[in-house]
């Protein structure tokens, strides 16, 4: 009878502090201004930018995180099918093609944001309905204790003629930065050399594994020799791993550059909280907040001329792929369509 | 009055019976007139997949693990039911709650495992042998789905009715009785827990993604990526929703032959003298000491690493209170749904059908159905409740209804013919005759609940498209984590949440102790 009691009083004390857990302000009806943001920006980044909104701002970010188990196709399907009533007030991208295709599909809004006017020119859509801010790298990430650094291919062509091929690795080339590159390429090759690229890589023998933070993952832990991820994760990886080094491709005079991913930032036709909207646009848009990202290690490129760049990536220096991503988000679904015939099928 | 009272209570019932059974099929109603409309309209061409290969092998990887998940947990099974005969129906309980370890975490730490292993043998042999391929998928896959397998086929052993106990135990407590008599009579939880893992597994394609291993469902994954259709993928997915469909019937069929025991409590284990049992029961104790160790050892020596453990907690509650009642809730209302199906299953001419419609919500990979979910209630009536904290409890309700229901239905067909007759020749009212079933089969629905529980709460497929902007539940966030590489916060959160759920558990068990179902027991 003692245990009963105790259990009672167990399930009353339950109730009572996770009811204060749930405990929100915005459903409690208090009147506190609000921003509803969906991002795939990885949380533990894009949190702490959302703090600092709010601490400048007193708008309350409610957030919705995407997470890389749902491969990208998560969060901007919801907000495609949400398109008649959105919820969102504005989109967060950590890359691009996704949200041209949110244009394309009648997702997204003009928004008049005076941060824009200070990013150049082709970070402003033409008709206002995304801004695009500083980026990642697509880097090669090597482990040394495996491989010396001069064994490693320097370009993205060499991947596949590499003598070591058969132990590095690329992530699905169907979802997230890595779908994007094959689409860059897709449009900077053409169809046919990039598909012939993509088939003597698979034919090569290269390692296609979950995702990019998988490849990361396996060059680490020496499963792989090296592997083509983004800036971000090999950074954050070669904190915790002395061994591991990272390759820009294609520096060379007459090579095309490694490619950089912008982040983008969109408001949601219909937004719930337009105004709100446009402040957390312009604070995202600003000097400061790129800044911020650098320092955190979100992004290792900045747009904005006196936002320092990240030193371990030597960032100043880097020779950028010159893409039209207006065309090669026209390549996306062909070359998805591509991918999944060589890679899955 | 009273007939006012029992009409207000009549109507009620059928109020939420019909609410939550359009909860569960209303989605897939949906989608098929949308996959129909658009087909008509031109808009979706109607293109079923012919990569008939693919399909094959992942049949093949999938019903491998399933089959290793059951044979492992008909071991851990035996083996708990004879060295800890009268804890038996605790550690049971334990078991089913520790499908709450996400299988990434698993996935994990088998490959940490393995790893270790490989370095000592290249070390000591100079033999060097990657852990992945298909081999690689099959053991992670079931070593993570073994709460279910081994928890299921753990009660079963337990609810042998006393008396065929008794007589096992008088007359022949060998390795004969034991294949002849009780293995038949566990054999329908052995099925069950296999369909289960196949089910739940055929729609990802997480664990063969990381080794290395393309699945048919990578390939639906990949074509609504690229097309963003998801019509075209649901045409696309046809020939996998048919080999379930397949599955369910055989398993229908199987059923109208199989007199199914699931209750009880009651038997001792009255081989614990077989040599054969003894040997079972101590691979039992090895396979499970590989299961608990590898991933719990793992996430404890993760966790270890934590310096503010307090600090990790705390930043989470409110991730861990929404997840708590969001699973704790749809496990509960998918009691409604499940005992109505149950019911209707018992009667049913036409069983096999029933159990295809049922299974069709669970069968649909999760991002279709849960963009379906927003088409329906992202509409001007319905938007209030789309943009409230309960979305993801009615998505859970939708999805996993249909696990209740299964375990539930196999229980309702031991219950004697008659007395369900008599229900319905006394018929009581919706309420009183809801409340019999639940004096009758409380064990299943409790049973039920935890299952249902335990995939609510690792669940993020549909949850990620309705959850309210925010809120966040438990697993987004340790997902989330996993992709940044802070497996220790990610170790904590999931002993914390495993930790949380037995707790409950635990008191849950210490209420309905003090309560009438003691003396049931």
């Amino acid at each position: 009878m003692r245990m009963k009691k105790l259990a009672s009083l167990f399930m009353i004390g339950f109730f009572v502090v996770s009811l204060f857990g749930c405990n929100n302000p915005q459903q409690s009806g208090t009147t506190e201004k609000t921003v509803v943001v969906y991002t795939s920006v990885d949380q533990v980044f894009s949190e702490k930018i959302f703090q600092l909104f709010e601490q400048q701002t007193g708008i309350k970010v409610k957030a919705v995180y995407d997470i890389e188990a749902s491969k990208s196709v998560g969060l901007a399907n919801r907000l495609v099918a949400e398109k008649g009533q959105p919820q969102a007030d504005v989109f967060w991208n950590g890359e691009i093609l996704q949200t041209l295709d949110l244009k394309a599909k009648d997702v997204l809004a003009k928004a008049d944001i005076s941060a824009a006017n200070e990013l150049p020119e082709s970070f402003r859509d033409k008709d206002g309905q995304w801004f695009g801010f500083g980026g990642r790298a697509r880097v090669l990430i090597v482990n040394t204790s495996k491989i010396s650094l001069d064994k490693c291919p320097k370009t993205i062509e060499e991947l596949a003629t590499n003598a070591n091929v058969k132990n590095s690795g690329i992530a699905y080339p169907v979802f997230g930065t890595t779908a994007t590159q094959a689409a860059a390429l897709y449009s900077y090759w053409g169809d046919s050399k990039a598909n012939a690229y993509y088939t003597s890589l698979k034919n090569a023998g290269i390692q296609v594994v979950e995702g990019n933070s998988v490849v990361k993952d396996f060059v680490s832990q020496g499963k792989l020799y090296y592997g083509m991820t983004d800036s971000d994760d090999a950074l954050g990886e070669m904190e915790k791993n002395k061994d591991l080094q990272i390759i820009l491709l294609d520096q060379g005079a007459d090579e095309m550059g490694t490619m950089v991913t912008p982040n983008t930032v969109a408001q949601i036709k219909g937004a719930p909280h337009p105004e709100q909207a446009d402040a957390f646009m312009e604070f995202l848009l600003s000097k400061a907040a790129e800044q911020a990202m650098v320092d955190d290690g979100w992004i290792h490129i900045p747009v904005h001329q006196g936002v320092t760049a990240a030193k371990a990536l030597n960032a100043d220096n880097i020779k950028i792929m010159p893409i039209d991503f207006t065309k090669a988000y026209t390549k996306l679904e062909i070359s998805k369509n591509d991918m999944t015939k060589i890679f899955v099928k | 009055m009273r007939v006012a009272l029992r009409f207000a209570k009549f109507i009620f019932m059928i109020v939420v019976a019909a609410v939550l059974i359009f909860f569960t099929a209303a989605p897939v109603i949906n989608l098929l007139i949308g996959a129909l409309g658009s087909a008509i309209a031109g808009k979706t061409a109607f293109a079923v997949s012919d990569n008939f290969g693919l399909l094959l092998k992942s049949i093949l990887v999938y019903s491998g693990a399933a089959l290793l998940s059951v044979v492992f947990g008909f071991f851990v099974a035996v083996g708990v039911w004879t060295i800890f005969e009268r804890r038996a129906v605790r550690i049971a309980v334990f078991i089913l709650l520790l499908i709450l370890v996400p299988p990434f975490v698993h996935v994990q730490s088998w490959i940490y495992f393995a790893d270790k292993i490989n370095a000592f043998l290249s070390q000591t042999f100079a033999l060097s042998q990657n852990f992945s391929g298909e081999f690689a998928v099959i053991l992670t896959m079931a070593f993570s789905y073994l709460p279910i397998t081994a928890g299921l086929t753990l009660m079963a052993f337990l609810s042998v009715p006393s008396e065929i106990n008794d007589q096992c135990r008088l007359d022949d407590s060998g390795r004969k009785s034991f294949l002849k008599v009780y293995l038949p009579l566990v054999a329908p939880a052995l099925l069950v827990s296999g369909l289960l893992v196949f089910l739940l597994n055929i729609n990802d394609y997480g664990i063969p993604s990381v080794f290395g291993v393309n699945v048919f469902s990578l390939e639906l994954y990949s074509l609504f990526s690229a097309n963003g259709n998801m019509y075209s993928v649901f045409f696309s997915s046809l020939p996998l929703l048919v080999l379930c469909l397949a599955l369910l019937v055989f398993l229908g069929l199987y059923m109208k032959r199989i007199h199914f025991s699931f209750s009880g409590f009651k038997g001792g284990n009255p081989f614990k003298k077989s040599a054969f049992v003894k040997v079972v029961s101590q691979i039992g104790l090895v396979v499970f000491a590989f299961f608990a160790l590898v991933p719990i050892g793992n996430l404890i020596y993760e966790a270890l690493i934590v310096q503010d453990l307090f600090k990790v907690i705390a930043g989470s509650m409110d991730e861990f209170s929404f997840s708590l009642w969001t699973s704790l809730l749809a496990a509960v209302l998918c009691l409604i749904p499940a005992i109505i199906f149950a019911y209707f299953y018992a009667i049913s001419k036409h069983k096999v059908l029933l159990l295809c419609l049922a299974a069709l919500p669970f069968v649909i990979p999760s991002a279709i159905s849960g963009i379906s979910m927003i088409q329906l209630w992202n509409t001007p009536i319905l938007h209030d409740i789309y943009q409230s904290p309960f979305m993801p409890t009615i998505a859970m309700v939708g999805r996993f209804a249909f696990i209740e229901a299964l375990v539930i239905s196999f229980a309702m067909l031991r219950i004697e013919k008659a007395l369900i007759d008599n229900l319905r020749l006394h018929y009581a009212g919706v309420f009183k005759t809801f409340q019999c079933f639940v004096a009758l089969l409380w064990k299943e629905c409790l049973a039920g609940i935890l299952i249902v529980f335990a995939l609510a709460m690792s669940e993020f497929g549909v949850t990620l498209l309705v959850t309210p902007p925010g809120s966040q539940t438990i697993t987004i966030k340790i997902y989330n984590y996993l992709h940044y590489g802070a497996s220790d916060i990610v170790a904590v959160l999931c002993l914390a949440m495993l930790l949380t759920s037995l707790l409950l558990t635990v008191v849950v068990f210490l209420l309905l102790k003090g309560g009438k179902v003691r003396e049931e027991i």
